[in-house]
Protein backbone atom coordinates (compact mmCIF):
# COMPACT_ATOMS: atom_id res chain seq x y z
CA UNK A 1 0.00 0.00 0.00
CA UNK A 2 1.18 3.49 -0.68
CA UNK A 3 2.62 5.40 2.29
CA UNK A 4 0.00 8.14 2.04
CA UNK A 5 -2.89 5.73 2.18
CA UNK A 6 -1.31 3.96 5.11
CA UNK A 7 -1.06 7.19 7.05
CA UNK A 8 -4.63 8.15 6.14
CA UNK A 9 -5.74 4.92 7.72
CA UNK A 10 -3.74 5.61 10.85
CA UNK A 11 -5.22 9.07 11.23
CA UNK A 12 -8.71 7.92 10.59
CA UNK A 13 -8.29 5.07 13.08
CA UNK A 14 -7.03 7.53 15.68
CA UNK A 15 -9.91 9.93 15.16
CA UNK A 16 -12.17 7.86 17.43
CA UNK A 17 -11.85 8.16 21.20
CA UNK A 18 -12.75 4.51 21.90
CA UNK A 19 -10.06 3.31 19.52
CA UNK A 20 -7.50 5.63 21.09
CA UNK A 21 -8.44 4.33 24.48
CA UNK A 22 -8.11 0.73 23.26
CA UNK A 23 -4.60 1.50 22.05
CA UNK A 24 -3.68 3.00 25.39
CA UNK A 25 -4.97 -0.14 27.11
CA UNK A 26 -2.97 -2.35 24.79
CA UNK A 27 0.17 -0.32 25.33
CA UNK A 28 0.02 -1.28 28.97
CA UNK A 29 -0.46 -4.98 28.25
CA UNK A 30 -1.82 -7.29 25.54
CA UNK A 31 -5.46 -8.20 26.06
CA UNK A 32 -7.94 -10.72 24.75
CA UNK A 33 -11.01 -9.63 22.83
CA UNK A 34 -13.14 -10.66 25.80
CA UNK A 35 -11.19 -8.53 28.24
CA UNK A 36 -11.55 -5.51 25.99
CA UNK A 37 -15.26 -6.05 25.45
CA UNK A 38 -15.80 -6.19 29.22
CA UNK A 39 -13.92 -2.99 29.76
CA UNK A 40 -15.83 -0.93 27.26
CA UNK A 41 -19.35 -1.92 28.17
CA UNK A 42 -19.82 -2.66 24.53
CA UNK A 43 -20.98 -5.63 22.55
CA UNK A 44 -18.39 -8.11 21.39
CA UNK A 45 -19.20 -7.08 17.82
CA UNK A 46 -18.76 -3.40 18.67
CA UNK A 47 -15.28 -3.91 20.05
CA UNK A 48 -14.49 -6.26 17.24
CA UNK A 49 -15.31 -3.54 14.70
CA UNK A 50 -12.99 -1.07 16.38
CA UNK A 51 -10.24 -3.67 16.51
CA UNK A 52 -10.66 -4.34 12.81
CA UNK A 53 -10.11 -0.64 12.05
CA UNK A 54 -6.99 -0.58 14.23
CA UNK A 55 -5.75 -3.77 12.66
CA UNK A 56 -6.24 -2.38 9.15
CA UNK A 57 -4.27 0.68 10.11
CA UNK A 58 -1.52 -1.64 11.35
CA UNK A 59 -1.81 -0.24 14.83
CA UNK A 60 -2.38 -3.63 16.39
CA UNK A 61 -1.74 -7.31 15.91
CA UNK A 62 -4.31 -9.99 16.55
CA UNK A 63 -3.01 -13.46 17.18
CA UNK A 64 -4.84 -16.63 17.95
CA UNK A 65 -4.01 -18.31 21.20
CA UNK A 66 -6.07 -21.47 21.63
CA UNK A 67 -9.68 -20.36 21.35
CA UNK A 68 -8.88 -16.74 22.16
CA UNK A 69 -7.58 -13.82 20.17
CA UNK A 70 -4.91 -11.75 21.85
CA UNK A 71 -4.46 -8.16 20.76
CA UNK A 72 -1.13 -6.44 20.91
CA UNK A 73 -0.25 -2.82 20.27
CA UNK A 74 2.05 -2.21 17.31
CA UNK A 75 4.13 0.93 17.51
CA UNK A 76 5.52 1.27 14.02
CA UNK A 77 2.74 3.15 12.27
CA UNK A 78 2.16 5.44 15.20
CA UNK A 79 5.78 6.45 15.03
CA UNK A 80 5.28 7.29 11.38
CA UNK A 81 2.36 9.51 12.26
CA UNK A 82 4.46 11.30 14.83
CA UNK A 83 7.26 11.76 12.33
CA UNK A 84 4.76 13.53 10.16
CA UNK A 85 4.17 16.07 12.88
CA UNK A 86 7.84 16.86 12.99
CA UNK A 87 7.64 17.47 9.24
CA UNK A 88 4.99 20.05 9.99
CA UNK A 89 7.42 21.82 12.23
CA UNK A 90 10.07 21.89 9.51
CA UNK A 91 7.53 23.00 6.93
CA UNK A 92 6.55 26.10 8.89
CA UNK A 93 10.03 26.79 10.10
CA UNK A 94 11.20 27.00 6.49
CA UNK A 95 8.22 29.18 5.65
CA UNK A 96 9.19 31.66 8.31
CA UNK A 97 12.77 31.68 7.11
CA UNK A 98 11.53 32.90 3.76
CA UNK A 99 9.12 35.34 5.39
CA UNK A 100 12.08 36.77 7.24
CA UNK A 101 14.02 37.16 4.01
CA UNK A 102 11.00 38.69 2.32
CA UNK A 103 10.53 41.27 5.06
CA UNK A 104 14.21 42.19 5.03
CA UNK A 105 14.29 42.48 1.26
CA UNK A 106 11.25 44.75 1.33
CA UNK A 107 12.96 46.90 3.89
CA UNK A 108 16.05 47.44 1.77
CA UNK A 109 14.06 48.35 -1.30
CA UNK A 110 13.35 51.48 0.71
CA UNK A 111 9.64 51.35 1.31
CA UNK B 1 3.44 24.14 27.25
CA UNK B 2 0.87 22.44 29.38
CA UNK B 3 -0.37 20.10 26.70
CA UNK B 4 2.16 19.93 23.91
CA UNK B 5 0.65 16.73 22.50
CA UNK B 6 -0.96 17.52 19.22
CA UNK B 7 0.49 20.97 18.74
CA UNK B 8 3.38 22.41 16.85
CA UNK B 9 4.89 25.56 18.36
CA UNK B 10 7.16 28.08 16.73
CA UNK B 11 8.25 31.51 17.81
CA UNK B 12 10.14 33.97 15.64
CA UNK B 13 11.12 37.59 15.75
CA UNK B 14 11.00 39.57 12.51
CA UNK B 15 12.76 42.82 11.92
CA UNK B 16 9.63 44.69 10.79
CA UNK B 17 6.62 46.46 12.34
CA UNK B 18 3.60 44.38 13.37
CA UNK B 19 1.32 45.77 10.65
CA UNK B 20 3.87 44.90 7.99
CA UNK B 21 4.23 41.32 9.19
CA UNK B 22 0.46 40.92 9.31
CA UNK B 23 0.23 42.27 5.77
CA UNK B 24 2.91 39.81 4.59
CA UNK B 25 0.94 36.95 6.15
CA UNK B 26 -2.37 37.87 4.55
CA UNK B 27 -1.78 39.77 1.33
CA UNK B 28 -1.80 37.33 -1.63
CA UNK B 29 0.80 39.37 -3.51
CA UNK B 30 3.18 39.08 -0.57
CA UNK B 31 2.34 35.46 0.12
CA UNK B 32 3.42 34.34 -3.35
CA UNK B 33 6.79 35.91 -2.65
CA UNK B 34 7.62 34.02 0.52
CA UNK B 35 5.26 31.14 1.23
CA UNK B 36 6.43 27.56 0.72
CA UNK B 37 9.09 25.28 2.12
CA UNK B 38 12.64 25.11 0.79
CA UNK B 39 13.07 24.70 -2.96
CA UNK B 40 9.44 25.41 -3.70
CA UNK B 41 7.52 28.47 -4.80
CA UNK B 42 3.96 29.61 -4.45
CA UNK B 43 2.46 30.12 -7.89
CA UNK B 44 -0.90 31.45 -6.79
CA UNK B 45 -2.59 32.68 -3.63
CA UNK B 46 -6.28 33.43 -3.28
CA UNK B 47 -7.29 35.09 -0.03
CA UNK B 48 -10.67 36.20 1.19
CA UNK B 49 -9.64 37.85 4.43
CA UNK B 50 -12.83 37.82 6.45
CA UNK B 51 -14.21 35.58 9.16
CA UNK B 52 -15.50 32.48 7.35
CA UNK B 53 -13.58 33.48 4.22
CA UNK B 54 -11.31 30.94 2.49
CA UNK B 55 -7.78 30.97 1.25
CA UNK B 56 -5.86 28.71 -1.07
CA UNK B 57 -2.16 28.68 -1.86
CA UNK B 58 -0.83 26.66 -4.76
CA UNK B 59 2.75 25.57 -4.26
CA UNK B 60 5.12 24.08 -6.83
CA UNK B 61 7.91 21.90 -5.48
CA UNK B 62 11.36 21.46 -7.01
CA UNK B 63 10.10 18.28 -8.70
CA UNK B 64 7.48 20.40 -10.44
CA UNK B 65 4.65 18.72 -8.57
CA UNK B 66 1.94 20.96 -7.23
CA UNK B 67 0.20 20.90 -3.88
CA UNK B 68 -2.33 23.11 -2.17
CA UNK B 69 -2.60 24.58 1.30
CA UNK B 70 -6.11 25.74 1.99
CA UNK B 71 -8.54 26.62 4.74
CA UNK B 72 -10.83 29.19 6.27
CA UNK B 73 -10.29 32.19 8.50
CA UNK B 74 -11.85 31.77 11.91
CA UNK B 75 -10.71 34.89 13.72
CA UNK B 76 -9.10 38.08 12.49
CA UNK B 77 -7.90 40.84 14.82
CA UNK B 78 -5.68 42.91 12.64
CA UNK B 79 -2.76 43.14 13.17
CA UNK B 80 -2.35 41.06 16.32
CA UNK B 81 -4.14 37.78 15.91
CA UNK B 82 -5.14 35.43 13.12
CA UNK B 83 -6.79 32.03 13.49
CA UNK B 84 -7.43 29.79 10.50
CA UNK B 85 -7.77 26.18 9.49
CA UNK B 86 -5.20 24.53 7.27
CA UNK B 87 -5.31 21.43 5.13
CA UNK B 88 -2.95 20.06 2.54
CA UNK B 89 -4.07 18.66 -0.75
CA UNK B 90 -1.86 16.59 -3.07
CA UNK B 91 1.15 16.98 -0.81
CA UNK B 92 3.29 13.86 -1.17
CA UNK B 93 3.66 12.03 2.12
CA UNK B 94 0.85 13.96 3.72
CA UNK B 95 -2.22 12.31 5.12
CA UNK B 96 -5.57 13.99 4.96
CA UNK B 97 -5.50 15.91 8.14
CA UNK B 98 -7.03 19.09 9.40
CA UNK B 99 -5.33 21.56 11.62
CA UNK B 100 -6.01 24.94 13.18
CA UNK B 101 -3.31 27.57 13.15
CA UNK B 102 -3.18 30.49 15.56
CA UNK B 103 -0.80 33.35 14.87
CA UNK B 104 -0.17 35.98 17.51
CA UNK B 105 1.89 39.02 16.73
CA UNK B 106 3.28 41.41 19.27
CA UNK B 107 5.61 44.34 19.21
CA UNK B 108 9.00 43.72 20.76
CA UNK B 109 12.20 45.74 20.88
CA UNK B 110 13.64 44.05 17.78
CA UNK B 111 10.45 44.31 15.75
CA UNK B 112 7.60 41.80 15.76
CA UNK B 113 7.38 38.56 17.61
CA UNK B 114 5.28 35.90 15.91
CA UNK B 115 3.95 33.03 18.01
CA UNK B 116 2.74 30.16 15.86
CA UNK B 117 0.64 27.29 17.17
CA UNK B 118 -0.69 24.55 14.91
CA UNK B 119 -3.15 22.20 16.48
CA UNK B 120 -3.51 18.92 14.65
CA UNK B 121 -6.81 17.21 14.83
CA UNK B 122 -5.94 13.65 15.44
CA UNK B 123 -3.08 12.82 17.77
CA UNK B 124 -4.58 11.66 21.05
CA UNK B 125 -3.09 13.25 24.14
CA UNK B 126 -2.87 10.03 26.09
CA UNK B 127 -0.82 8.24 23.48
CA UNK B 128 1.97 10.58 22.59
CA UNK B 129 2.80 11.43 26.16
CA UNK B 130 3.95 7.82 26.42
CA UNK B 131 5.87 7.83 23.22
CA UNK B 132 9.61 7.99 23.25
CA UNK B 133 9.77 9.29 19.71
CA UNK B 134 7.51 12.13 20.71
CA UNK B 135 10.01 13.13 23.36
CA UNK B 136 12.72 13.00 20.75
CA UNK B 137 10.73 15.21 18.45
CA UNK B 138 10.33 17.83 21.11
CA UNK B 139 14.03 17.81 21.79
CA UNK B 140 14.52 18.44 18.13
CA UNK B 141 11.94 21.19 18.15
CA UNK B 142 13.58 22.84 21.12
CA UNK B 143 16.94 22.76 19.38
CA UNK B 144 15.51 24.30 16.31
CA UNK B 145 13.72 26.98 18.29
CA UNK B 146 16.94 27.88 20.03
CA UNK B 147 18.88 28.03 16.82
CA UNK B 148 16.26 30.25 15.21
CA UNK B 149 15.85 32.74 18.00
Amino acid sequence: MEENQKLDKVFSALSDSTRRSILVQLKKAPKTLMELADQYDMSFQGVSKHLKVLENAELLNKEKNGRQYICRHKAEMLTEAITWISHQHDFWSQNFDSLDQFLNKNDQSGK
Amino acid sequence: MTNPGNKVYLKRVFNAPVEKVFEALTNPKSITQWFGPKNSRTISAIVSLEVGGSYQFEVKTKNETTFFVEGKYIEISRPYRLVYTAEYRDLPGSPEMKSTITLELSQVLEGTELAFVQELEWIPDDIQSRSASWELMFDRMRDSLISHN
